[in-house]
């Protein structure tokens, strides 16, 4: 209790030192864009992302089954908490949009799952072809009871931008 | 009943076969409810799966992809200004188009329509224009915007749309068509199931009917069962009571034939003495022994009540096995005898338990029993009374008996029928030899309530061997013999705190007498007053109680004793009265008394009773048989009863036995004087009590004719003529016996 108290003051503390904290520019091509409610962006007031930068992010890799794969597929790339807290992104609600402007809404306690923002499949880049560049990856791996339709409408391929809505 | 309690058996069992029957149906019924129902929910999943609707998304996606594709290249075509990067915007579109036909195109992604081939063929179609069109999208997404490709990608273009509009809608007609099949399909199940629902419904109602119908029998049933049970309980009782009726009748029979019989065994056998030419001394022979024989018959009769009545009391004392088979030898020698027969004990050289503990009372009996048949059926034989000690299991010791005959022989057939009641071998036997019938059924009786078994080894011919095993306990020796002293010795018993209630001196005196020779002494009361006043301060072991006495008479001081929280409340109070009707018994008893004795009461009995009072309660055959020789004697006599003499000279001494007969005669004289007066003045009361005085006085010392005469003008006491004769014969004895 006492050290989560804490750690709420030692977070309070770092938000208040640095509003509108500047993130570094992107350097390669854009794959990401987060707006919305967020904290840190780098370019018209929005957190843009290149493929290095979300790498660079904590993540994992998880090897499943989906019902838009064949067979087992091990998937890696960055937690979507950890997209979140980069971009300084706080609210209660994601709207997830993919290049064919398919849209879902991700309640944002989601971010606590182990959920990854896909960015290689089996070790490789992910084409547009092949839902790339971006998947969002529940866990079906650790927790089966995801497996089910109303997280599959959330599972978005081909992303492009997350909205944060407060 | 018995009518009716099968109607009943058959109605359950009918009902229970259609119970069978509709549980058979309603399980099936449930089977196929179940079966139904799992089909059911699985083609509701299949309506509500995602899959299909998922299929009809990327159809519909896939469509959507392509009207964008259509306009941007239609832009591009048509030169219309664009920002941004228009080539990278068609590649990025027709990557996309292609990951959507790579959905499509996943195995089974389409596999929910239900008319597979009409969506396969506009697919193809579809497929086909898009390899077509695609070498020119890709030429237009690397910036060639040439003339020739312009034109056909218009051309195409358009085809493209309309084709991809008509894989849409055939998409969704035929997800309609399969969606309305289905849920066609699954009404049709649901009614099914409804219809078997209905079904089983029925057969659990019916199930239900038959099950309250098989209650209500079972209902009846149980109750003509009851009916039945209260029926059987009643014929029951009133058989038994039939058979009660019954032994108690020969019990009473027995008594009543018993009494007389006694009489006419007594009288024939002193007859025999007596001396009397020898022709008629023959026929006294025959009477006595036919008495004999009636006495025996008449005896198993009895025992034979006593047993069916579970009224045969066994008692346990120290019994030396070798005296008990010599009693037996020495009680059947003569009769063995009159046939020819000779008795041969057979003993080991040394027994193991000399002294054993049981009941010799009735084992003796069972041994004279067979015996006398042993002795019955042989002739000029050898008789073998044969005893041997034998350890059972877990230390339990057994005393074999063998009584065995070199006689006639009994047919295996013949064993079978032995030791029931009332079955002889055959018929013949039993006109041959005579007997109940019963003898061996009372053996059986008594070893198998002794615990222990019997039986007989036999051939026709060749003899019989009966035999039994009595399970013994081992006793120290000596008490027995110390009893059997005692009681022929006459010798001193262990000292009782004895009450004597007797208002008449004389007899006072004499019951002193006999207590002190018996080794007593008693308290004496001399009316119940006395005796109550007694009772309440001292403990007692016994009380004899007269029963007429002044102040208070015996009954009452009883009953008095009984009802008081003294001492003696449970003491045995035995009445003692000349007079033995059964209403004084029954008075006796009803006043809480134990037992009651006729006086004069002889030395024999008076020993009797004290046993009876004190620890060890004895009934010796000896004794009874001698008491009852007293009791003949008795009869026998006339005027002075001189067995009654003996016993009170011997007991008493010649000295004490004159001064008795000195002070009944002076008492005698003034009693008759009280009588006189009474009479006179007509005081009934008194002239009754005076009689009884005399009555019970004279019966005390022995003068029996003056008793009878007292006893006889009690009821006619105004007889002028036998007052004389009372008197006169009160003189006579005077006379001859006073000092």
């Amino acid at each position: 209790m006492k050290l989560a108290f804490l750690s709420l003051l030692f977070s309070g503390v770092a938000f208040f030192a640095s509003p509108l904290q500047a993130m570094e520019a992107p350097t390669g091509r854009v794959i990401l864009t987060v707006k919305g409610n967020v904290e840190n962006t780098n370019s018209e007031g929005a957190a843009k992302f290149d493929l290095a930068m979300l790498e660079a992010l904590a993540g994992r890799s998880a090897t499943m089954e989906t019902p838009w794969t064949e067979g087992e597929v091990t998937f890696s790339g960055p937690y979507l908490r950890s997209i979140l807290e980069a971009a300084g992104a706080s609210g209660h609600k994601l709207i997830v949009r993919a290049l064919n402007d398919y849209a879902a809404d991700v309640p944002f306690e989601d971010g606590k799952l182990d959920v990854i923002m896909a960015t290689r499949k089996n070790g490789s880049e992910m084409p547009v072809r092949d839902k790339g560049p971006l998947f969002l990856v529940y866990p079906f791996d650790l927790d089966k009871s995801l497996y089910s339709e109303k997280i599959f409408a959330r599972s978005v391929w081909q992303i492009k931008e997350i909205e944060v809505v407060e | 009943m018995t009518q009716f309690s099968r109607e009943a058996g058959a109605l359950m069992q009918r009902a229970g076969k259609r119970t069978a029957a509709l549980q058979v149906v309603a399980i099936a019924l449930l089977c196929i409810i179940s079966f139904l129902y799992l089909q059911l929910s699985t083609k509701q999943n299949q309506l509500s799966d995602g899959v299909h609707e998922n299929a009809m998304w990327a159809v519909f996606q896939l469509d959507r992809e392509v009207r964008t594709i259509e306009q941007m290249a239609d832009r591009m075509v048509d030169g219309v200004d664009l920002h941004g990067d228009p080539e990278a915007d068609i590649a990025l579109r027709l990557d996309i188009l292609y990951s959507r036909i790579d959905l499509l195109n996943k195995p089974g992604y389409l596999s929910f329509f239900d008319d597979q081939a009409l969506i396969d063929q506009k697919k193809s179609e579809f497929l086909d224009h898009f390899r077509k069109l695609e070498p020119d999208l890709i030429r237009l997404s690397k910036g060639d915007t040439s003339e020739i490709l312009v034109d056909e990608i218009h051309e195409n273009l358009e085809q493209f749309e309309k084709l991809s509009n008509q894989f849409l809608l055939t998409a969704n007609s035929v997800s309609s068509a399969t969606r309305a099949d289905r849920k066609e399909k699954l009404e049709a199940t649901q009614t099914l199931i409804g219809v078997f629902v209905a079904f089983l419904l029925a057969s659990i109602l019916l199930l239900i009917a038959t099950l309250r119908r098989q209650l209500t029998s079972v209902r009846a049933a149980g109750m003509s069962l009851e009916a039945m049970t209260l029926q059987i309980s009643e014929a029951y009782s009133a058989a038994d009571a039939g058979n009660r009726a019954k032994s108690q009748f020969m019990a009473t029979m027995g008594h009543e034939i018993r009494t007389p019989l006694n009489a006419i065994l007594g009288t024939a056998e002193l007859m025999e003495y007596s001396s009397i030419p020898k022709h008629v001394r023959d026929n006294v022979k025959v009477i006595r022994s036919s008495g004999e024989a009636l006495l025996e018959v008449l005896n198993e009769v009895l025992d034979y009540a006593k047993i069916e009545h579970g009224r045969l009391e066994l008692e346990e004392r120290a019994v030396n096995v070798e005296q008990l088979l010599d009693s037996v030898s020495s009680i059947m020698g003569g009769r063995a005898a009159e046939s020819g027969n000779r008795i041969v004990l057979d003993l080991p050289e040394k027994l193991e338990w000399p002294w054993v503990k049981t009941d010799p009372t009735r084992i003796r009996q069972v041994l004279l029993n067979l015996t006398s048949n042993a002795i019955k059926f042989t002739e000029n034989g050898t008789i073998t009374l044969a005893v041997r000690e034998r350890s059972g299991m877990g230390g339990t010791r057994v005393l074999h008996f063998e009584v065995k005959d070199s006689g006639i022989g009994i047919d295996e057939a013949g064993q079978r029928r032995l030791f029931k009641p009332f079955s002889q071998v055959d018929a013949s036997i039993s006109r041959r030899f005579g007997g109940t019938g019963l003898g061996l059924t009372i053996c059986k009786e008594i070893v198998e309530r002794l615990g222990g078994q019997i039986g007989v080894w036999s051939e026709l011919g060749k003899g019989s061997t009966f035999w039994m095993d009595i399970p013994i306990g081992i006793a120290e020796a000596g008490d027995d013999e110390v009893q059997i002293k005692q009681l022929v010795e006459m010798s001193h018993l262990l000292p009782l705190r004895i009450l004597l209630a007797e208002d008449n001196k004389a007899n006072q005196q004499v019951a002193t007498r006999f207590l002190a020779r018996l080794g007593q002494t008693a308290d004496v009361a001399a009316n119940g007053l006395e005796a109550v006043e007694m009772a309440s301060q001292s403990e007692y072991d016994l009380i004899l109680m007269d029963m007429q006495m002044p102040e208070m008479d015996g009954i009452s001081a009883a009953r008095a004793i009984r009802n008081k929280t003294g001492p003696n409340q449970t003491v045995p109070i035995i009445a003692m009265t000349a007079n033995a009707s059964d209403d004084d018994r029954r008075a006796c008893r009803e006043a809480g008394m134990s037992g009651f004795e006729t006086k004069p009461i002889s030395l024999m009995r008076l020993r009797t009773v004290l046993i009876g009072a004190g620890a060890t309660p004895l009934k010796n055959h000896q004794a009874a048989v001698k008491d009852d020789k007293i009791e003949q004697a008795a009869v026998a006599n006339g005027g002075l009863d001189f067995a009654r003499r003996d016993e009170l000279v011997e007991a008493l001494g010649e000295e004490i036995y004159q001064e008795l007969l000195d002070s009944f005669f002076n008492d005698a004289t003034a009693l008759l004087t009280d009588l006189r007066t009474a009479l006179a003045s007509g005081n009934c009361e008194a002239a009754d009590n005076a009689l009884h005085t005399i009555k019970g006085a004279a019966a005390n010392v022995g003068f029996k004719e003056i008793a009878e005469l007292a006893e006889d003008l009690r009821s006619r006491a105004d007889n002028a003529a036998k007052l004389d004769r009372l008197e006169k014969t009160i003189n006579q004895e005077k006379a001859e016996f006073a000092a």
